[in-house]
């Protein structure tokens, strides 16, 4: 039980921060954003070349590969998405895009470091007993700041003005634009946050574990559960979602069977999407009409 | 001569991605069904053709390789068998996804599906029992006994797939599925079932990415896991988008251009110092290509014709 604590804590303070990162950005752009996953993989490995190659502390190579992943963020946006987004395609298409753009960052990133996993230069410690759990020093760090960043986050976006433009624009996007807010610069904000926390996201990954170059595109469907079963457009329910699917999966992995924990993960999904489509915290109340709605419509 | 196996090798597996171009086209090029779990279909065919018609030797293998019991369920059964029960599999397992998946807008389908394929990739890594993880399956034959013979079964799935995927586009299912596309609410409002379409649509489509499988294991003789990842996904829908979309003439001219010249004939360069730099280099340069076909051609090569009213009647 203890173990569940302390594991699911962790896997959620990997989760959390991508999974509020990728909300924000649907939520705001209005599509399915598949190159998310390998950005998070890009702030791991920019995080390992400060840390590893030039050698300087994990802090300030995390700041700066936060810096430089919003910077590759807003880059991505202005070549590839924004020109397709003024030619009026669908979001089908731009999540097509996506997944095109994803596989060149991923395979740069293989070209660049190789397929064998790395690890950052951190010194290793003993796990202490902390109350109820049994974590190292670094990984009560990480869980606190991923609660102090979300915290954060949900105080930008209710008390800042930055945070009223997110939410107007993801509101009505029309109307917004009449009332004189340039979407185009809530956009460049929403990829500057959204990529910040995916390079946290992954070097938090990058602690805990290992780094590779597949590791985004493993971890973006996690993601995508995560918000599935919290509800797509409300950032508290991306958060409440990965508390959820975190647990979900590290008990998969204490009781049932390490390998199953992503399986875990996708069944929630997929119930979710059957029970409540909208999410446990999104818009409407829940469905139990879809349990049944496939034989009513063989009948109709 | 030696330039003649490789161009038959070459033209053996641009046949069965073909299916599965044809595949997706009935899916996404129809009737608007953005399936990003390719790879998956394409799993439960190949792994299911490949457990049934793997020889009794293997168990022995396995059990040499630490496995205590060797695989239950081997059958040896006939190729035809394998094809068939790989078909009606693929195509039972998409049935069951799509009670779910169906009912969702296209950009949650397309997440959905990804989910699905690597939940099928982590069961056959994982059941040991029945895939032996990845060690993958070996010794699988091929039924013609020749490459030769074996080419021109492919040709035959192909053209049979070609012949099918174009008679549901001049079919009355397929104008109710190209009904669904354009506009679902008016097709429900003309009496059809939207999520009868779907479906039909979707498990028609998964059934032959089940057959294309199928043709992989007895091509290939031997499969693992790691083959059946997005990357297989990604190329399929590169090729389909260059060739043209819902076109199943551009649809082959997109798979003799996008897996034949670019992704297996670029094979036998050398390699740039390590092992995987050609294949990423391929990859980068295949997501290049499918970006800017989107941005500057996105109709595809060959795109779908218009067609004259009378000709729907």
């Amino acid at each position: 039980m203890e173990d569940l604590l302390g594991y699911g804590l962790l896997t959620f303070a990997t989760l959390a921060l991508p999974s509020l990162g990728l909300c924000l950005a649907i939520k705001v752009t209005k599509y399915f954003n598949l190159t998310y996953g390998d950005v998070i993989t890009a702030g791991a490995f920019l995080a390992l070349l400060f840390n590893l190659s030039f050698g300087l502390n994990l802090v300030w190579a995390l700041i700066i590969s936060m810096a430089l992943t919003a910077l590759l963020g807003v880059i991505l946006h202005k070549v590839i998405f924004k020109p397709l987004m003024d030619m009026g395609v669908g979001p089908l298409t731009l999540l097509v895009v996506s997944l095109g753009a994803g596989f060149i960052i991923r395979n740069l990133i293989l070209i660049g470091w190789g397929p064998q996993p790395y690890q950052f230069a951190i010194p290793l410690a003993r796990a202490k007993h902390f109350g109820p759990f049994f974590l190292t020093p670094n990984q009560i760090i990480i869980i606190l700041v991923c609660l102090l960043v979300a915290a954060g986050i949900f105080l930008m976006l209710r008390y800042t003005q930055l945070g009223r433009l997110m939410r107007a624009t993801s509101d009505n996007p029309e109307l917004s634009e009449i009332r004189g807010i340039s979407i185009e610069r809530v956009y460049v904000y929403t990829w500057i946050i959204a990529c910040a926390l995916a390079a946290m996201g992954g070097i938090f990954m990058g602690i805990l574990g290992t780094i590779k170059s597949g590791m985004g595109i493993g971890v973006l469907v996690t993601i995508f559960a995560c918000l599935i079963v919290g509800g797509i457009d409300n950032p508290y329910g991306a958060v409440f979602g990965a508390l959820i699917i975190a647990f979900a999966m590290e008990a998969t992995a204490i009781w049932l069977s390490p390998p199953y924990k992503m399986l875990t993960a996708y069944l929630l999904m997929v119930i979710i999407l059957l029970v409540k489509p909208s999410g446990l915290l999104g818009g409407e109340k829940i469905q139990w009409k879809y349990f049944l709605g496939f034989l009513r419509s063989r009948q109709s | 001569m030696e330039i003649f196996s490789w161009i038959l090798t070459i033209a053996t597996i641009v046949a069965i991605y073909s299916i599965m171009g044809l595949a997706l086209n009935i899916q996404f090029g129809y009737t608007n069904l953005p399936n990003f779990g390719i790879a998956g279909f394409f799993a439960v065919g190949a792994y299911a053709s490949a457990i049934l018609t793997a020889p009794h030797r293997f168990r022995e293998m396995e059990i040499f390789a630490g496995f205590p019991g060797g695989i239950p369920g081997r059958v040896e059964a006939p190729f035809i068998i394998g094809l068939l029960v790989a078909i009606v599999l693929a195509a039972f397992v998409a049935f069951l996804i799509g009670i779910p998946l169906l009912r969702l807008r296209e950009d949650y389908l397309a997440v959905a599906s990804i989910g699905i394929a690597e939940a099928i990739h982590y069961i056959a890594l994982n059941e040991l029992w029945l895939t032996t993880g990845s060690a993958g399956i070996r010794l699988i034959p091929m039924p013609t006994g020749n490459r030769y013979l074996f080419f021109l079964l492919v040709l035959l799935l192909l053209a049979i797939a070609f012949w099918v995927a174009q008679r549901f586009y001049h079919a009355p299912v397929g104008r109710v599925w190209r009904g669904v596309r354009e506009d679902e609410l008016i097709t429900s409002s003309l009496g059809k079932s939207v999520f009868s379409a779907r479906m039909w649509a979707w498990v028609v489509g998964c059934a032959m990415m089940g057959a294309a499988g199928s043709l992989w294991a007895h091509y290939a003789m031997a499969i693992q896991p790691g083959e059946f990842v997005p990357t297989t996904t990604f190329l399929v829908w590169i090729f389909v988008i260059v060739g043209g979309l819902r076109n199943n003439w551009g649809i082959l001219i997109g798979a003799v251009l996008i897996i034949g010249f670019f992704e297996q004939g670029t094979r036998f360069l050398p390699d740039l110092g390590a092992p995987y730099i050609m294949p990423a280099l391929r990859l980068i340069i295949i997501g290049l290509a499918l970006i800017l076909f989107i941005r500057f051609r996105p109709q595809g090569a060959i795109p779908e014709r218009a067609r004259a009213i009378e000709e729907h009647i």
